[in-house]
């Protein structure tokens, strides 16, 4: 169980977001504790966040056009620091999409907002990937089409058995089914533009 | 002369009397010393939750209740400090905790004044791994010391190529082991890796030392054993390696000052332990911080103390004002003849690392190793 997740943090950088001098030094203390070092930066309009591995941000004073990505979609870790409670602004924090949230209360406890953030971003982070597959898979449907068709003109195949021979080229070749049908276009193409057809 | 009350709060009854009555005999014995001193006056607020969870929070409560008492010298288990830290919280007051415990803990109401894994497992295992032993089989009591100890050793074992032979878990208090000792009959490890606490560790150690009399050759290592278990196990605990911060015979003339002052005490024949001389060492580090706050605001007296080097009787001591763990010094020692002998004392102070955020990697293993199947499997 253990070996799945992100424990240590050492050289990592985290990069905080807070208007209070006094909650930044003590977040960097903490981090600093276990290994983490830390980037401040207030006022937080245009943060410099290149060189941060995780992402500490004020929920109070948060607002969307302060990173650089799609809600959800941040490509490091992020931590919401909780303060008021107001629900607005908690509203904001959940659909920002944070990773994990830090009560200011509890800054003793950081060490496993870092294990939860880490691996909710490795897990929104597979999925990002997953649905990025999905959406061009999806954008190659009409490649398919195409070479189903062409599969079933050429040899002579009703459409169930074009269908088998593409995914027993895709199984071979290991790709998608779509990818599968894009290279046998491909391999098709030239020889059709010799006329044979 | 400013006059503070002080908690002493530790199971003199109950599954592991041994160690809270100890624990409280050093502490005792430190307060006497601070008020022979005559720079403050301490008066201990006494209370024996008799190893019962719910009674550490009911009498944590009592004692800081309208702020009458800040300061608690305290808990063994780490069950003990998991119920008073709530409490502390809520109502103000501070910790001071003085026991080995698993790490991966900070909270700003405790001093955590025993040792963490950086500072017992992690070099214990080292230690070990040295030998290059292939098998290991690892036991421990079933909560969170026996769990994060043995994840430690897991972790630090397997990266050494150390085939794992076994991971059992005995509930608190269970004295049934001759399982766990055939299964260890059965597997033949080179060492085993014990932290079992109280009667699970003395009826599994007397098991063992029956099976070693018929011929198994097996190290036993722990990082909880105190003098008080060298008593209640007698030979079987012959040869077991133990790593702690204080053992009687440490070397030098502070701890023989220190024994004879004990002996002075408690009589000649008393054996201490490294319970009795952390909690010693708790009393008279928060007696400094009273001392130069001028009053008992936790925050103002663990900042009067806090990254300072420090004499104490575990030899030289800093409380890291970040972690607030102590740097304290790791020494092996083997137990023979109802004493342990010291095999290692490196004389210097080991920071405290409670996150396990400084530990280097392992060095990759030189050849293969047979390796062995795991057989993991939690009995509860």
């Amino acid at each position: 169980m253990t070996q799945t997740l992100d424990l240590h943090f050492a050289g990592r950088r985290a990069l905080v977001l807070h208007p209070a001098a006094t909650v930044r030094a003590q977040l960097a203390a903490r981090l600093s504790a276990l290994g983490v070092e830390t980037d401040e930066s207030w006022p937080a309009d245009e943060p410099d966040l290149a060189r941060a591995d995780i992402l500490f941000a004020d929920v109070d004073t948060g607002h969307d056009e302060q990173f650089p990505w799609r809600r959800g979609q941040a490509p490091i870790p992020t931590v919401g620091l909780i303060q008021s409670e107001a629900p607005g602004r908690l509203a904001w924090a959940l659909q920002q999409g944070f990773d994990a949230f830090q009560p200011l209360a509890a800054l003793g406890k950081v060490y496993s907002t870092l294990v939860i953030a880490t691996a909710r971003a490795a897990e929104r982070q597979q999925r990002m990937m997953r649905d990025a597959e999905v959406a061009r898979r999806t954008g190659l449907r009409h490649v398919l089409v195409q070479a189903t068709l062409k599969m079933m003109r050429r040899e002579g195949l009703d459409e169930m058995a074009a269908l088998k021979r593409l995914r027993a080229l895709a199984m071979a070749e290991r790709v998608a089914l779509e990818d599968a049908a894009a290279i046998y276009l491909a391999e098709a193409e030239p020889r059709a533009a010799g006329g044979r057809e | 002369m400013k006059d503070f009350k002080v908690g002493l709060l530790f199971s003199t009854s109950g599954p592991y009397a041994a160690l809270g009555q100890s624990a409280l005999d050093g502490a005792l014995m430190a307060l006497d010393e601070v008020n022979a001193a005559g720079g403050i006056r301490l008066s201990p607020v006494m209370a024996d939750p008799r190893g019962i969870p719910m009674e550490y929070e009911r009498l944590t409560g009592e004692m800081v209740q309208g702020g009458g008492l800040r300061h608690i010298v305290g808990g063994i288990t780490s069950w003990s400090r998991k119920d008073i830290i709530p409490v502390l919280e809520r109502q103000g007051g501070m910790l001071w905790y003085p026991c080995p415990y698993e790490g991966f803990e900070i909270s700003d109401h405790v001093v955590y004044l025993g040792a963490c894994p950086n500072q017992h497992l992690v070099p214990l295992i080292d230690h070990v791994a040295e030998a290059a032993p292939r098998r290991a089989f690892l036991v421990g009591s079933n909560y969170v010391w026996g769990w994060e100890t043995l994840r430690v050793a897991r972790e630090r074992l397997s990266a050494r190529q150390v085939a794992l032979a076994g991971e059992r878990y005995v509930p608190l208090g269970d004295t049934d082991t001759a399982h766990l000792v055939a299964e260890i009959a059965e597997s033949r490890p080179d060492v085993i890796v014990n932290s079992l606490i109280g009667p699970s560790n003395h009826a599994f150690m007397r098991e063992l030392a029956r099976l070693k009399e018929d011929g198994l050759d097996c190290l036993v290592v722990s990082a909880n054993q105190t003098e008080a278990d060298l008593e209640a196990l007698g030979p079987a605990a012959d040869g077991m390696l133990a790593i702690g911060a204080w053992f009687e015979t440490v070397e030098g003339q502070a701890t023989a000052d220190f024994r004879a002052r004990i002996a002075a005490r408690y009589g000649a024949g008393y054996r201490a332990s490294c319970n009795f001389a952390t909690a010693h060492t708790a009393v008279h580090l928060l007696a400094r911080g009273l001392e130069r706050a001028g009053h008992d605001d936790t925050r103002a007296v663990f900042d009067a103390v806090a990254g300072e080097a420090q004499d104490s009787v575990l030899g030289p001591l800093a409380i890291d004002p970040v972690t607030r763990h102590a740097s304290l010094v790791p020494r092996l020692a083997r137990a023979r003849a109802g004493a342990f002998e010291i095999i290692s004392d490196p004389g210097q102070a080991v920071a405290p690392d409670p996150y396990l955020t400084r530990l280097a990697a392992v060095a990759p293993a030189t050849g293969p190793r047979p390796a062995a199947r795991p057989q993991l499997r939690i009995v509860s």
